[in-house]
């Protein structure tokens, strides 16, 4: 026993570590609910004019509002979709934080330690990946298979409002708002049922990477 | 005449009323059990204990596995939602799992939704709090909804989840659980232990009905797995299986009988032994233990198949004689038989497991009484020769009696054995003696590989006296086990004190939270920079004044709760022992044992896979050696009552030929032997006994026909009885037909050979 403290030092790592993986779980979720639907939506509305070819890569900017803050949290970063089936989600501002997903697995980056997750047993985040896919392959049916979408405006500046077809994804996700003109898509709003509201604002010009 | 009519009057008078006696005793006493532990060794290492605790309540036993397929996910997943939210409605069931977390987080089952604070160690520093409000805005950067905001407000630590994660007997991911063959699946645990049958049923309909009340469009498919849903499966199907069997194998007696004695009345009169010999067994194990094992009662039966026999003997050398004349003659042999085979089956007294000391009791009861009931009953029956005498000449001979047919015998079955048996001549694995159908086990793996369970082959086991010095120590093996996570030993663990700490960490916890004017000042030093509303952890705040003050956790806190079950598998009390069960999930075993033995701490490392086969071999070899023991004595017995070593030697040389032949018969058919056969062993011992003793007997030549007669129709109807039994798709039914089948029809071709063709070549 005379290495307890070592050990005891070790545990608190331990247990930091299940915390991380227990919260990195909710966030590959939120996570998916909100990149994908960018890609997703800007084919819906726009057909073959988004179409979006990997390697690519944008800036963003999001608003992020719950009632637990007293403003809004806004980051800074850029997404990117690596090849066919692989995104990901760069955080620059106010801290470093990457989320990369692909067919099997998603990995978190955070403080330097990158956690890899298995993907292969879910079925919503399998599902919602597909949706990803159909939109980026300009595939649109199975895009409908997933959600109920109401299309407004023009060609040079639409909108459309998606709510998930299946009465589970609806516990979670009120609606996406999902607007662009006739090159791509410009920003995403994602509604929670508790009220929690997320606005992402895609910009345009965004180096490479 | 009057008088011999009155006096048979008077004898079945007294035999009914002890028949009577019995059913009194048997009705007012008789408690059945199912409980299959019964059949384990008594006396056994710490490591057996768990084992058999484990099989009796361990929480996987009590599993019903739920698959359903038929439509596609998305489908699957609401029938698997909907499904989930009607069985956890049912007070049958403990809890029911699909993979998914709660939507509404007051159902973070208690205790940890109370204790969630005591239960992990917390640092309420302000740089602790303030690091820990870091992490969850970079959750909240990209994670959301209600149920992460409301868990964060009480438990801005997440030790909530942290609890959760090692508590959940299968992995949760928060993802619903599906197959790879596109099922979804849930597990239900129920509140009844797996060897409930009626309330394993009750909650096997209980989960058709809920899921034929699902709203669906599509027709979806049920699969139910599980020990609790084979149990009922199989109850269904051995009740018919046996019956079945057990109608034909009688038919096949009474066949055998009519066309040895051809007068029907005979039947009736040799069943009135087995049935006194039945209620006299019964009778003394319902007197001599609190309850009586049902296989206690399904073997005793069969074991008591010998008593057939005795009125069979009777039957045949009363053929030309009165009854009373023919088992005077014949009483000597038969004594010798009934005494000789009640010593082999009380020598499963003395085996050390409690349902085999009841079968001994049950058998060698029955026999006795039913050799009585042959010797003092049924020749009033039997006042008349059964057909004219023979003139014959009554000069007595003894049978000319040669050993070189057993020797043969003996060494060409143990030739037979010797190269059959390339993986030893027992197999000890429990599942061997498993009814599950190959099919039926393959889809509950199926479907549980859909949610990774812990693996319960190694487990660590702590014990003690006293349950708080227990707990401490568990706490000491966590940090060890930790450790040994990051040096990539184990994956993970799971320990009794992960959900109830010792009294002293507990206390020393609650000394550790702030009072709450206190926390909120750290609290809010730590808010300062951060976009947190300030009150947004007023849940968190109030929860911990609530924690300083509650009163600590104690086991009897747990079992009135969701969590019951998990505690029973990883803290239970053997005799006035306390014992913790550490489960390991993907150990390497071999680095894990070493480590196990170098720690200062008694910690014991159980396999349970091996604890099983040690365990049934130990029960084996035990049983194995009181039946040695037993039969030596019987060889004494034997040359002491006849006083004739040269024909003790016969008949030890025969019994012994025929076992072998048994032997080389079941495991050429069976490959390796299990305990059924041991058992099954033991009426074969009896039987061949029987035969060896009658055709060793010196008698007239007539009444040696009467005694072929008598041992043939003997062998030939307990060789078809058993052998419609052997043809059985059920292993137990199956492993018990073939061995006495075998051993029966051994036991006659090898004693007869060695008496009969012998007496042939020298006249």
């Amino acid at each position: 026993m005379r290495t307890l403290p070592t050990i005891q030092a070790r545990l608190t790592m331990k247990k930091a570590a299940g915390r991380r993986f227990i919260v990195a779980l909710w966030l590959v979720t939120s996570m998916l609910l909100t990149t994908p639907s960018a890609w997703a939506l800007e084919l819906v509305a726009v057909l073959q004019n988004t179409t979006v070819t990997p390697p690519d890569s944008v800036g963003f900017r999001e608003e992020r509002h719950n009632p637990m803050l007293k403003e809004p949290m806004i980051l800074t970063g850029h997404l990117e979709y690596l090849r066919a089936g692989v995104l990901r989600k760069v955080i620059e501002t106010p801290f470093e934080e990457a989320f990369l997903v692909e067919s099997d697995h998603v990995v978190i980056e955070r403080d330097g330690e990158a956690r890899k997750l298995p993907l292969k047993k879910s079925r919503s985040l399998r599902t919602i990946l597909g949706a990803i896919e159909a939109i980026l392959s300009g595939e649109t049916a199975r895009l409908v298979s997933v959600f109920n979408y109401e299309l407004s405006g023009s060609t040079d500046a639409w909108s459309v409002h998606l709510t998930p077809i299946s009465r589970r994804m609806g516990k979670q996700l009120t609606g996406l708002q999902v607007s662009g003109d006739d090159q791509s898509v410009t920003s995403i709003r994602i509604d929670l049922k508790n009220g929690e509201w997320h606005l992402m604002d895609i910009l345009r010009n965004d180096p490479a990477p | 005449m009057n008088l011999s009519i009155s006096a048979t009057w008077r004898r079945s008078a007294l035999w009914l009323a002890a028949a009577i006696v019995a059913i009194l005793v048997i009705a007012t006493r008789l408690v059945l059990s199912f409980d299959l532990s019964a059949f384990f060794p008594q006396q056994t290492t710490l490591a057996h204990d768990v084992l058999i605790e484990q099989i009796r309540h361990g929480p996987g036993s009590r599993l019903l596995v739920i698959g359903i397929s038929g439509a596609p996910a998305d489908e699957l997943a609401e029938a698997s939602d909907q499904l989930k939210q009607t069985l956890s409605a049912d007070p049958m069931f403990v809890t029911v799992l699909n993979g998914e977390f709660s939507d509404d987080p007051e159902q973070v089952p208690e205790p940890v939704n109370s204790y969630y604070l005591l239960i992990r160690e917390i640092d309420y520093s302000r740089s602790s709090l303030r690091q820990a409000l870091q992490t969850r805005l970079q959750d909240l950067a990209i994670g959301g909804g209600s149920v992460l905001l409301e868990l964060l407000a009480r438990d801005p630590f997440l030790v909530t989840f942290d609890v959760l994660e090692n508590l959940a007997p299968v992995d949760m991911t928060g993802d619903m659980w599906f197959a790879a063959d596109g099922s979804a699946v849930l597990m239900a645990e129920t509140h009844a232990a797996s060897i409930d049958i009626a309330a394993q049923a009750e909650a096997v309909r209980s989960v058709r009905k809920s899921f034929a009340a699902l709203p669906v469009s599509t027709p979806l498919s049920l699969e139910l797995t599980g020990v609790g849903a084979f149990s009922v499966e199989l109850r269904q199907t051995i009740r018919a299986e046996a019956t079945k069997r057990s109608v034909l194998a009688s038919g096949a007696l009474l066949l055998v009988l009519l066309l040895v004695f051809r007068r029907p009345r005979l039947l009736l009169l040799a069943a009135l032994p087995i049935v006194t010999g039945f209620l006299a067994g019964l009778a003394l194990v319902s007197l001599l233990f609190d309850t009586v094992h049902g296989i206690t009662l399904a073997f005793g039966f069969t074991l008591l198949g010998i008593a057939v026999d005795y009125p069979l003997h009777l039957f045949s050398h009363a053929q030309h004689d009165s009854g009373d004349s023919a088992i005077r003659r014949i009483w000597p042999t038969m004594r010798l038989g009934v005494i000789s085979t009640a010593i082999a089956y009380l020598a499963l007294v003395f085996s050390g497991s409690q349902g085999l000391a009841q079968l001994g009791i049950f058998t060698a009861g029955g026999v006795i009484v039913a050799v009585l009931a042959t010797r003092t009953w049924l020749p009033l029956f039997l006042a008349k020769p059964q057909a004219s005498a023979r003139t014959e000449s009554a000069a007595q001979q003894p049978p000319v009696l040669r050993y070189m047919a057993a020797i043969v015998v003996l060494v060409a079955a143990l030739f037979v054995v010797y190269r059959t048996l390339d993986a030893g001549l027992w197999d000890d694995k429990l599942a061997s003696l498993s009814p599950v159908p190959a099919q039926r086990l393959a889809a509950d793996r199926a479907l549980r590989s859909a949610a990774v369970t812990p693996d319960m082959r190694y487990q660590l086991v702590l014990h003690n006296d006293s349950l708080e010095t227990l707990l401490r120590d568990s706490e000491s093996v966590d940090l060890l086990l930790a450790a040994a996570v990051d040096d990539g030993v184990l994956e993970n663990w799971q320990s009794v004190s992960q959900i109830l700490p010792s009294l002293q960490t507990q206390v020393r916890r609650q000394e550790a939270i702030p009072d709450q004017h206190e926390l909120s000042r750290r609290l809010q030093q730590a808010l300062l920079d951060t976009p947190f509303r300030t009150d947004a952890f007023a849940a968190f705040v109030a929860n911990a004044s609530t924690a300083k003050s509650l009163q600590p956790l104690m086991p009897a806190d747990i079992s009135a709760t969701p969590l019951r079950s998990w505690l029973d598998s990883h803290l239970i009390q053997l005799g006035d022992q306390w014992v913790a069960l550490i489960s390991v999930v993907r150990p390497v075993a071999t680095e894990l044992a070493e480590r196990v033995d170098q720690w200062e701490i008694a910690v014991d490392f159980v396999d349970l896979q091996a604890s099983s086969v040690d365990l049934m071999r130990d029960y084996r070899t035990g049983a194995g050696r009181t039946i040695l023991v037993a039969a030596l004595i019987i060889i004494g017995l034997l040359w002491y009552v006849r006083g004739q070593f040269r024909q003790t030697l016969w008949i030890a040389l025969t019994v012994t030929a025929a076992l072998a032949v048994t032997v080389a018969v079941a495991s050429t058919l069976h490959g390796s032997l299990t305990v059924i056969h041991l058992v099954a062993l033991l009426l074969v011992l009896g039987l061949g006994l029987d035969y060896a003793l009658f055709l060793s007997r010196t008698e007239s030549v007539s009444e040696q026909r009467a005694t072929d007669k008598g041992v043939f129709a003997c062998a030939a109807s307990t060789t078809l009885a058993f052998g419609i039994l052997a043809a059985s798709s059920i292993p137990v039914l199956k492993f018990l037909g073939l061995t006495v089948a075998a051993g029966s029809a051994a036991s006659f071709l090898v004693a007869w050979s060695g008496s009969r063709l012998s007496r042939k070549s020298v006249s």
